[in-house]
C-alpha cells in the first residue's frame, strides 16, 4: 500500500496515505492542463454572449417588464443549481456521511459563484413592480404580498438583502471549510496561485484550538447557510414569481421551489464529479459508492418533487375556485403546457426510471444521466415559472384576467440564458485552481475511520462516528 | 456514545420476556388505572350515539371540533412507526432498535383509535356501512370516490393493514422463542403464530428481505396518509384557513413531529414499567432527541408558511380568521400556548445534551410537544369554521361538552392500554434486533482514541 | 317527465323589509323543528331561509340592511363532491338535492357550504302534541343524525310536474305556479314581492327576465359555485360604490 504513488480506488476504497492524498491533490490544482484551458476559455466566450445579449435586451427593449422575464429565469435558475449546490457538503457533514467526504468541496466552491448571481441580480430589482403603485388604492387591488407590514422597502430591500447574505454566508463557509486545504498548497506548491492560497490561510497553525474553532464555526454557517437558502427561495420565489400573477395564493410552491434547488444541488454535484471523474482525473476520489449514495438521495428528491407539485396542482384543482384555475391554466394546463410536460419528465420521470434500477444507481453513468436531464428539466421549468409570471401586464387585482400568450425565447434572451451559465463555470474553474477541488482533510478523515473487517463470513466496513 | 458491554442473548430473553411470564404489580395497577379511563370513555361514546350528537358542543358553523381534531392527532401519532421503523431501518441507524417494536404498536393502536373518532362522530354510526360498501347493488349506488373522506378510511386501512403486518413479520422469530420457553395451551398459540419458525439461514433470509420491502412499501403509504388526512381540510374551499396547498406536507411533519415525541413518552413509561434501563439507554433518547429537533424546525418552517401564505392574500375573511387565532380570547392564549408547547419550549431544550439524556426532561418536553400539536390541530380545525366567509351574522363560537372531553381523554388511556395489553403478550422490544445490534457493535482506534462504529455491508 | 327546467330564485334585496314571513312560512311548510329557547342558546336553530341583518354605518346615522339567504343551489356546489355516501347530489332540474335516507351525517357538506344553509339534527325532532297534526303530508320529517336544507319545495315542484304537466297537459309558467300555489313557500308569503321563483330556461318567466338586470350578481362570486339563486343589489342613493355582496 504504501508503494502506491498517487491514491486509488480499490473495491470502492480509497487507498493511500495522507502524503499521498495531499501530494496528488496539490500537483492536480497546481498544473493547468490543455482541456481546462479550452474550456475556461469556451466559458469565458459564453459569458461574453451572456453579457451582449444582456446589453442587447436593456437598450434596444422597450420599457416592458416582460422583457426581463428570461433573466429572472436565470437568476431563479441559477439559485436552483448553484447556488444550491453547497446544500449537498453541508448536508452530508451534518450526518457525517462518509462518502460526502470526498466531494463536499466540489459542492461548496459553487458558492464562489454567488458573486456572479449577485451580478446578474441587479437588473432584475430595478425592473420589479413597487408592491403599492399608489398608496391610495383600495387595498383588495394590491398587488399580493408576503411583506405584511414592510411594505414601503418591499420587496426590494429585503430580497437584495437575503441574497446578499447567502452570498456572503457561502463564500465564508467556503474559506473557512477549505483553510487547512489552501495551506497545505500553499505550502506544497509554487507559483502565484500557491501563493494567494499561502495568503489566504495565513494564519494556520493547525492546532487543536483551530481545528475546534473552525469545526464551530463551519456548523454555524452551515446552518445559517441552510436558513438563507431556504429564506431566499421563499422569498425569491414569491416576489419575483407569484406575487405577480393575480390570484395565485399558493403556499406550497416556495417550499417546492426550494425543494427543487436541493434536488438539483445533487444534480449539479453529480454532473461536476462526473465530469472531474471522466476528464479531470480525480478517479480516485469519485467512486461508485458516491454515486451511489448520491443517486439515492436524488431518487428520494425526484419523488419528492413530485409530491409537492401534486399536492399543490390537485388543491387548485379539485377547489375548483375560478381564480385558481386560472392560475393553473395559465402555468400547467394552457400557455406553458409543454414546458410544464418537459419538466415534468426531466425532473421526475426519467429521474424515476433511471434511478429506480438498482444496477444503473450502481454505476457512474446513470445517475450522471439522470442529473443531467434534472438540469435541463429545472432550466425549462424556471422559464416556465418566471417567463409566465413577468409577461403579465396587470400584477394587480383579484384574479388573473388576460393571460398573455407563452412568451418564446428571443436571441438575446438566449444569450442571457447561454451566458449564465457561462458565467458560473468560469467563476468556478478559476477558483478551482486556487481552492483545491477535493477536501482533503476530509478525506484523510475518511481514510481514518473506515476499516474493513470480515464478520460471520462477510466483508463489512466498520465506520467510526465520533461524537 | 454506545458503551462496549454485550448482555448476552439469555440475558436479552430474560429480560425482554419477563412480562409475558408474569408481571409485576405496578403493570396491573397502570393497567387498572388506564381501564377505568377507557370504561369512562365507552360510557361517554354510548350515551352519545343512544342520545345523539346533541350532547356535543357542536352547533352552526361549527360542525366538526373536538372528534376530528382528536382524529388528526391520533393518525398524526401513527406516523411514529413507520419513521422509527421503516426509515431508520433503510438508512441503518443502529440507534432505532429498542424503540422500533415500541413505535409500530403505537402506531396501530392510534391508528384504530382514529378510525373510531369519525365514525362515533356522525350523526348515525348505526349506518356507516355505507361508507365503505356499495349499498344498493341494483342501482350501483356505491361510496362516492370524490369525496375526501373515501379516501381517509381507504388510506387509514391500507396504512393499518400493513402496519400489522409490518409488526408480524418482525415479531416471527420472537414469537419462535416464547414458543420454545412455553407449555401447553400458550406454545400450541405461539408454535401456530410463529409460522414454523427454525432459525435456518434461508428463514431469516426471507424474514429480512420482508423487512426491508415492507419498509420501502410502507413509506409512500407513509406520505399519504398524512397527506390525505389533509385533504379533508384543503379539499374544503368554503372554509378560510382549511383551503391551502401547504397542508399535505405540512400535516405530514406535523405527525413525525408529534409522532416521535409520544414515542418517547411511551418508551419512558415502558422503561420504568418493565425496568428496562439496559435497554431504553439515554444514548438512544439522545439520538431521539437530536431527530425531534430536526423534525421540530422543520415543521415550525411549514408552520410559519402556512400562517404567512394565509395573511398572503389579505382576504377579509382571512384576515378575520387570523385576528380571532391571534387576538380574541380564549383562542389568543390557546395559540401562544400552542406555540410554545409545540415549539419553543421543547426544541431549545433539545439543543442540550444533559436534556436529551435526561428520562425526566424528555418525558416533559415529549408531553408538551403533543399538548403543542393537539391545539395545533384545533386551532387549524375550529376558528376556520367560526370564520367562516364573509356571512359574519352567523359566525359563532365552539366550546366542547364534559361529553366531548371525557371521550378525548379516554382515546389517551385507550391506546396506551392496548399498548400495554400488548406486552403481556409480546415483546415490545424486538429480541433479534437487540442482539444483531451487539454483534454489529465495533470501535476503530484513531491514535490513542477509541471511536465506536458499527459494521456496515459493503 | 320534462327534464328541461333548471329552477332558480331572484331575490331583490331593495325590497326586502326584513319581516321574517318567509322563514315562518318555510317552518310550516317543511316540518322543520320548532326553534325553541334551547335550540337557539346551543346556536343550532333551523332556518332554511333566514334574514341576515347587518349595520351600515354608526348611530344615530345607521341603517339596518336585510339579506335574506338560503340554499343557493349552485351548479358547482362545493357540498357535493365531499359526501362520501352521494347523500346530496345535483339533479337535472337546478336543484341541489339531499337524500335523507343515504345521509350518515359526516357533516362535511356543511362546512363545505360557504353559504351556511345545511342544518344538521343534532336532536330526534320533537313537536308538542297539539302541533303534531300541522305537519305537512307531502315532506319527510328528519330524524337526528342528518343533514337538512332548503329544496326550494321540491314537494310542489314534484306536485306541479303531475298535476300540470301530466294531468293537464299545460307547460308549467309564471302564471300556474302563482295560481295554483305551486310557488316555495316563502315566495308566496313574501309581502313585499322580494322573491321571485321559476324556471331559468323558460324565456318568459319572471326570474330569466330579473337575471339580466343591471343590478343583478350571485353571492361569493368569487367561490365559482355559479348559484341558481340570483341577487339584485340594494338601490342605496346616498351610499358609494358598495363591494360585491
Amino acid at each position: 500500500m504504501k508503494t502506491t504513488i498517487s491514491p486509488s480506488l480499490h473495491d470502492g476504497v480509497l487507498q493511500g496515505t495522507f502524503g499521498d492524498v495531499s501530494r496528488d491533490v496539490v500537483q492536480r490544482t497546481s498544473t493547468i492542463g490543455g482541456l481546462y484551458k479550452k474550456v475556461l476559455g469556451a466559458s469565458f466566450a459564453l459569458t461574453g454572449v451572456g453579457v451582449v445579449g444582456f446589453l442587447l435586451i436593456a437598450f434596444t427593449g422597450s420599457d416592458d417588464r416582460s422583457q426581463w422575464g428570461y433573466l429572472a429565469a436565470m437568476v431563479g435558475y441559477l439559485l436552483t443549481t448553484a447556488l444550491a449546490a453547497p446544500m449537498v457538503s453541508i448536508a452530508c457533514r451534518s450526518v457525517r456521511a462518509n462518502w460526502g467526504k470526498p466531494l463536499a468541496r466540489v459542492a461548496e466552491l459553487y458558492a464562489i459563484t454567488g458573486l456572479g448571481v449577485l451580478l446578474a441580480y441587479v437588473p432584475l430589482v430595478v425592473a420589479l413592480p413597487a408592491l403599492y403603485p399608489n398608496s391610495d388604492a383600495p387595498r383588495e387591488s394590491l398587488r399580493h404580498t408576503i411583506w405584511v407590514f414592510w411594505h414601503p422597502h418591499a420587496p426590494h430591500i429585503y430580497d437584495s438583502l437575503a441574497l446578499l447574505t447567502l452570498v456572503i454566508t457561502g463564500i465564508a463557509l467556503l474559506l473557512i471549510s477549505s483553510i487547512p486545504d489552501m495551506a497545505d498548497f500553499g505550502a506544497k506548491a509554487t507559483g502565484k496561485r500557491a501563493s494567494i492560497a499561502a495568503r489566504l490561510s495565513k494564519s494556520w497553525r493547525g492546532t487543536q484550538k483551530q481545528w475546534k474553532a473552525r469545526r464551530a464555526a463551519i456548523g454555524l454557517l452551515s446552518g445559517l447557510y441552510f436558513m438563507g437558502f431556504l429564506t431566499l427561495h421563499y422569498q425569491y420565489s414569491s416576489d419575483f414569481a407569484m406575487s405577480l400573477v393575480p390570484g395565485w395564493k399558493d403556499s406550497i410552491f416556495p417550499v417546492w421551489h426550494a425543494l427543487s434547488g436541493l434536488q438539483c444541488a445533487c444534480a449539479t454535484v453529480m454532473v461536476t464529479m462526473y465530469a472531474l471523474r471522466r476528464w479531470g482525473g480525480y478517479t480516485a476520489y469519485f467512486g461508485v459508492n458516491q454515486f451511489w449514495s448520491l443517486g439515492k438521495i436524488m431518487l428520494a428528491l425526484s419523488l419528492l418533487w413530485f409530491y409537492f407539485w401534486f399536492m399543490g396542482f390537485f388543491t387548485f384543482w379539485y377547489g375548483r375556485i375560478p381564480a385558481e384555475m386560472a392560475v393553473l391554466e395559465f402555468l400547467f394546463t394552457e400557455q406553458y403546457r409543454i414546458l410544464f410536460l418537459v419538466a415534468f419528465i426531466l425532473n421526475f420521470l426519467a429521474p424515476l426510471l433511471i434511478l429506480v434500477w438498482n444496477k444503473v444507481r450502481r454505476s457512474t453513468g446513470g445517475p450522471a444521466l439522470a442529473a443531467l436531464l434534472i438540469l435541463i428539466g429545472a432550466l425549462v421549468d424556471r422559464i416556465r415559472i418566471y417567463v409566465g409570471s413577468w409577461s403579465i401586464e396587470d400584477s394587480f387585482g383579484h384574479s388573473l384576467k388576460e393571460m398573455p400568450p407563452a412568451q418564446l425565447p428571443t436571441i438575446p434572451d438566449a444569450m442571457v440564458i447561454v451566458g449564465g451559465i457561462g458565467l458560473v463555470l468560469m467563476i468556478y474553474m478559476i477558483v478551482a485552481k486556487v481552492i483545491p477541488i477535493i477536501s482533503m482533510w476530509e478525506t484523510k478523515e475518511q481514510l481514518l475511520y473506515v476499516s474493513h473487517r470480515s464478520l460471520l463470513k462477510k466483508k463489512y466496513m466498520l465506520i467510526g462516528k465520533p461524537d | 456514545m454506545q458503551e462496549a458491554t454485550k448482555l448476552g442473548d439469555k440475558k436479552i430473553n430474560d429480560d425482554l420476556l419477563a412480562n409475558i411470564f408474569g408481571s409485576e404489580r405496578r403493570y396491573w395497577l397502570v393497567c387498572g388505572f388506564l381501564a377505568m379511563g377507557v370504561g369512562a370513555f365507552a360510557l361517554a361514546a354510548g350515551y352519545m350515539i343512544v342520545t345523539g350528537l346533541g350532547v356535543t358542543g357542536l352547533n352552526r358553523p361549527v360542525f366538526w371540533g373536538f372528534f376530528i381534531t382528536n382524529f388528526v392527532f391520533w393518525v398524526g401519532i401513527s406516523h411514529a412507526g413507520v419513521m422509527l421503523s421503516a426509515i431508520l431501518r433503510l438508512t441503518k441507524a443502529e440507534w432505532r432498535r429498542p424503540a422500533t417494536r415500541a413505535a409500530e404498536i403505537v402506531t396501530v393502536f392510534s391508528l384504530f383509535t382514529a378510525l373510531m373518532m369519525p365514525v362515533i362522530h356522525t350523526g348515525r354510526p348505526w349506518r356507516i356501512i355505507y361508507w365503505f360498501l356499495p349499498y344498493d347493488f341494483q342501482r350501483m349506488i356505491w361510496p362516492n370516490i370524490r369525496s375526501a373522506l373515501v379516501w381517509d378510511p381507504t388510506a387509514i386501512n391500507t396504512y393499518l393493514t400493513c402496519s400489522i403486518l409490518f409488526v408480524f413479520v418482525a415479531l416471527i422469530p420472537d414469537l419462535a422463542v416464547i414458543r420454545d420457553r412455553s407449555t401447553g395451551i400458550r406454545r400450541l398459540i405461539y408454535s401456530g403464530l410463529s409460522l414454523g419458525w427454525r432459525g435456518t439461514s434461508q428463514q431469516w433470509k426471507l424474514q429480512m428481505m420482508a423487512g426491508v420491502l415492507l419498509s420501502a412499501l410502507i413509506l409512500p403509504i407513509f406520505v399519504s396518509v398524512h397527506s390525505i388526512v389533509s385533504f379533508d381540510f384543503s379539499m374544503a374551499i368554503s372554509v378560510k384557513g382549511w383551503h391551502t396547498t401547504i397542508f399535505a406536507p405540512y400535516f405530514v411533519i406535523g405527525a413525525v413531529h408529534s409522532g416521535v415525541s409520544a414515542v418517547v413518552t411511551v418508551l419512558i413509561l415502558l422503561r420504568f414499567l418493565f425496568r428496562w434501563e439496559d435497554y431504553i439507554k439515554p444514548d438512544h433518547l439522545d439520538a431521539l432527541g437530536k431527530l425531534l429537533a430536526v423534525v421540530g424546525t422543520a415543521w415550525f418552517f411549514f408552520f410559519a408558511l402556512e400562517f404567512l401564505y394565509g395573511i398572503y392574500g389579505a382576504e377579509p375573511d382571512e384576515i378575520a380568521l387570523r385576528t380571532t387565532q391571534l387576538f380574541s380570547m380564549p383562542w389568543g392564549a390557546m395559540f401562544i400556548a400552542f406555540l410554545i408547547t409545540g415549539y419553543f419550549f421543547p426544541v431549545p431544550m433539545w439543543l442540550f445534551r444533559s436534556v436529551r439524556r435526561s428520562m425526566f426532561w424528555m418525558t416533559i418536553t415529549t408531553i408538551s410537544v403533543n399538548i403543542g400539536m393537539w391545539l395545533e390541530r384545533f386551532l387549524i380545525i375550529v376558528p376556520g369554521l367560526m370564520r367562516k366567509q364573509d356571512l359574519s351574522f352567523v359566525w359563532n363560537v365552539y366550546s366542547p361538552s364534559i361529553v366531548e372531553i371525557t371521550i378525548v381523554l379516554g382515546t389517551f388511556c385507550l391506546v396506551l392500554l392496548g399498548v400495554l395489553l400488548f406486552a403481556k403478550a409480546f415483546p415490545l422490544i424486538p429480541l433479534y434486533d437487540i442482539k444483531e445490534g451487539e454483534v454489529l457493535q465495533g470501535e476503530v482506534t484513531v491514535g490513542r482514541a477509541k471511536v465506536p462504529a458499527a459494521f456496515h455491508e459493503e | 317527465m320534462a327534464n328541461n327546467h333548471k329552477w332558480g330564485m331572484v331575490i331583490d334585496i331593495d325590497k326586502c323589509t326584513g319581516c321574517q314571513a318567509c322563514v315562518v312560512a318555510c317552518q310550516s311548510e317543511n316540518n322543520i323543528p320548532i326553534n325553541t329557547e334551547d335550540l337557539v342558546l346551543q346556536r343550532r336553530a333551523f332556518q332554511w331561509i333566514r334574514i341576515e341583518r347587518y349595520w351600515e354605518g354608526t348611530y344615530p346615522d345607521i341603517k339596518a340592511r336585510f339579506m335574506p339567504i338560503l340554499c343557493q343551489h349552485c351548479e358547482n356546489a362545493p357540498c357535493e363532491p365531499v359526501c362520501p355516501v352521494y347523500a346530496t347530489y345535483h339533479n337535472n332540474e337546478g336543484l341541489n338535492v339531499q337524500v335523507y335516507n343515504r345521509c350518515i351525517g359526516t357533516r362535511y357538506c356543511a362546512n363545505n357550504c360557504p353559504y351556511q344553509v345545511r342544518f344538521f339534527n343534532y336532536w330526534e325532532p320533537e313537536w308538542p302534541e297539539e302541533l303534531k297534526s300541522q305537519l305537512n303530508p307531502d315532506v319527510t320529517v328528519r330524524s337526528r343524525g342528518i343533514m337538512e336544507k332548503c329544496t326550494f319545495c321540491v314537494q310542489k315542484i314534484r306536485r306541479a310536474q303531475v298535476e300540470v304537466e301530466q294531468r293537464d297537459g299545460e307547460a308549467i309558467d309564471d302564471e300556474q305556479l302563482r295560481t295554483r300555489n305551486l310557488n316555495p313557500a316563502c315566495v308566496q308569503a313574501c309581502p313585499s314581492d322580494v322573491l321571485v321563483f321559476g324556471d331559468f330556461n323558460d324565456p318568459n318567466s319572471r326570474v330569466a327576465e330579473l337575471s339580466h338586470d343591471e343590478r343583478h350578481y350571485k353571492l361569493f362570486e368569487h367561490l365559482g359555485t355559479d348559484p341558481n339563486v340570483i341577487y339584485l343589489k340594494k338601490i342605496d342613493l346616498e351610499a358609494e360604490d358598495e363591494d360585491h355582496h
